[in-house]
């Protein structure tokens, strides 16, 4: 990972050391370099500090020192409202889903679009048909408290890529479905990577790793290695 | 598919309903505020129109024959002089009564002298006091004429002082507005912090934050200080029934013009606005320390 970029990474750490309040770091010196199009795994043991890393990157925190750039340019010297509007272009699913409980599925679903300001009504058929290719069709109108933990997720999965985001960020995103289904979001994830977007996941799930050409990344005594399947 | 967006933020009853009633209240206070300013406006001015079209010729002299005599002939200079509408002796009676209110209604002995008064009414711009006064004086009538115009400036500046002190009175109600308003959207963005961060991740700015507050609060404003508004109306017109049935009431009645209304409808409307945009300036200001760092 300490490779010297020449090219222009979609996602950079330079450096990066984290650490929640006063408690120890939870990295140190973190480097990281993930391209265009690019599709990697993120591994690790419980509490190694995968979601950590991911917020990072998604950024719902900032480093303790060290630079965190998304596109080339570095997030933590910009200006509050790019950075806002640049979360447009990141699909994210978090570990908590974070799901809005009185809005429906489908409003949950179009959320980031009504965010940016977009006419929901002209998306409404491919929010549609996005429920439809995850298996809740038939749920638009369904709140989340109703739903199972594999629907919620898929709400998630679908509310992340609904905006056709350069950046797919999943953690643990199969935590709570079938196998079957595992593969089938799975295959979202591709078909969006094959489209030009950029996917990182982090799972314990080993049949979603194995199945696919990935790159892989494992976090281990506070430094990302470079890793195989676990 | 639901043809209208369900609000982001959902309505909730733990912040709103103190918010309402704090800002009808509000409201009910500055439309009564504003209902008497303009009411005692109108009436302090209705007063000194009174005051400035009448004056008092006042007969000094103590002897009681001279008296009657001086009075005669200033009643005969007064019919003459321009600018004077009418002249009228007072009679010792009506003389007795304009005094009740200082010194009651005891029945005052007919050995003291009570001064002679000459009411006038006047067309101000035709008169000429100094001319009057000067004619008096060639006629050897010691008199005291009062146009009382000084009564007039003293009325018309205290009215002045206490609208001042009404006005400022508004400011603070609408200073509580924007207290209260802040306040309750601290409270909203409290309860919904979950909310906030799910769209600071899809990419909701501080504006479109700000927004929703001021979406939320708008009609709740206005209802609110509508609501202020029609109850303030309702206390006027039972003051005016309370104060058409009582036999201790003067003049001061309630009546309320077309301009008053739109006044006090314009009010609502600020109060109103103003709870919606500190909703959205607090709120935007307040996810910028609320959210993480980045
Ligand atoms: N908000 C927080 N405040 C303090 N410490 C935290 C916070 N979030 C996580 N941590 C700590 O940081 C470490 C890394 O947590 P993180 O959630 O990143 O791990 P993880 O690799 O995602 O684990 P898992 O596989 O269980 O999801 C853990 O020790 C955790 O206790
Ligand atoms: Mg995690």
């Amino acid at each position: 990972m300490e490779q010297e970029s020449t090219y222009n990474p979609v996602i950079r750490l330079d450096k990066v050391s984290m650490r929640y309040g006063r408690e120890a770091e939870i990295f140190s010196d973190v480097n990281l370099a993930l391209e265009k199009k690019s599709f990697t795994f993120l591994t690790g043991a419980s509490g190694a500090g995968k979601s950590s890393l991911l917020k990072l990157i998604y950024m719902a925190l900032s480093p303790t020192r060290g630079l965190v750039s998304l596109f080339g340019k570095d997030v933590t010297a910009m200006d509050r409202s790019d950075r806002q509007t640049l979360k447009r272009r990141i699909g994210v699913v978090s570990q908590d889903f974070a799901l809005i409980p009185h809005l429906t599925v489908f409003e949950n679903v179009t959320l980031p679009l009504r965010a940016a300001g977009l006419p929901v009504q002209k998306f409404t058929e491919d929010a549609k048909e996005l429920l439809q290719w995850v298996g809740l069709g038939e749920k638009l109108d369904i709140l989340p408290p109703t739903l199972s933990g594999g629907e919620v997720q898929r709400v998630a999965i679908a509310r992340a890529v609904i905006n056709k985001p350069d950046i797919l960020i999943a953690d643990e995103p199969t935590g709570n479905v079938d196998p079957a289904m595992g593969q089938k979001l799975l295959r979202l994830f591709t078909e969006m990577n094959r489209n030009g977007t950029t996917v990182i996941i982090a799972t314990h799930d080993t049949s979603l790793v194995s199945g696919i050409d990935a790159d892989m990344l494992r976090i281990r005594d506070k430094r990302l290695e470079k890793g195989s399947a676990l | 598919m639901t043809d209208k967006p369900t609000p982001i933020l959902p309505p909730g009853q733990s912040e709103e309903r103190p918010l309402f009633v704090i800002i009808v209240i509000m409201s009910f206070l500055a439309s009564v505020t504003m209902i008497v300013s303009t009411m005692g406006l109108r009436q302090s001015s209705a007063w000194q129109e009174d005051l400035r079209s009448s004056a008092t010729v006042q007969i000094t002299a103590a002897d009681p024959v001279e008296k009657d005599a001086q009075i005669t002939k200033a009643l005969d200079i007064l019919k003459t002089t321009p600018g004077i509408l009418s002249a009228e002796k007072l009679t010792d009676a009506q003389n007795r009564e304009l005094l009740t209110p200082w010194i009651g209604s005891l029945d005052l002995p007919d050995d003291i002298t009570v001064p002679a008064l000459i009411r006038i009414k006047t067309d101000k711009s035709r008169l000429n006091p100094e001319a009057l006064a000067t004619g008096f004086a060639k006629a050897g009538i010691s008199a005291e004429f009062d146009d009382h115009s000084r009564r007039a400036k003293n009325l018309a500046g205290t009215w002045r002082r206490l609208q001042f002190a009404l006005g400022f009175m508004l400011l603070l109600m609408i200073g509580a507005t924007v207290a209260i308003s802040g306040f309750a959207t601290h409270s909203v963005l409290n309860a919904r912090q979950n909310i906030i961060s799910v769209l600071g991740q899809v990419g909701a700015t501080d504006k479109f934050v700000g927004n929703l507050f001021v979406k939320r609060f708008l009609s709740l404003g206005f209802k609110a200080s509508m609501t202020g508004m029609v109850l303030a109306l309702l206390a006027a017109a039972l003051f005016t029934i309370w104060q058409n049935a009582a036999t201790d009431a003067d003049g001061l009645k309630i009546s309320l013009q077309l301009s008053d209304i739109l006044r006090l409808i314009g009010l609502s409307v600020v109060l109103g606005t103003v709870c919606a945009f500190t909703a959205g300036y607090s709120a935007r200001k307040s996810v910028r320390t609320h959210r993480p760092a980045l």
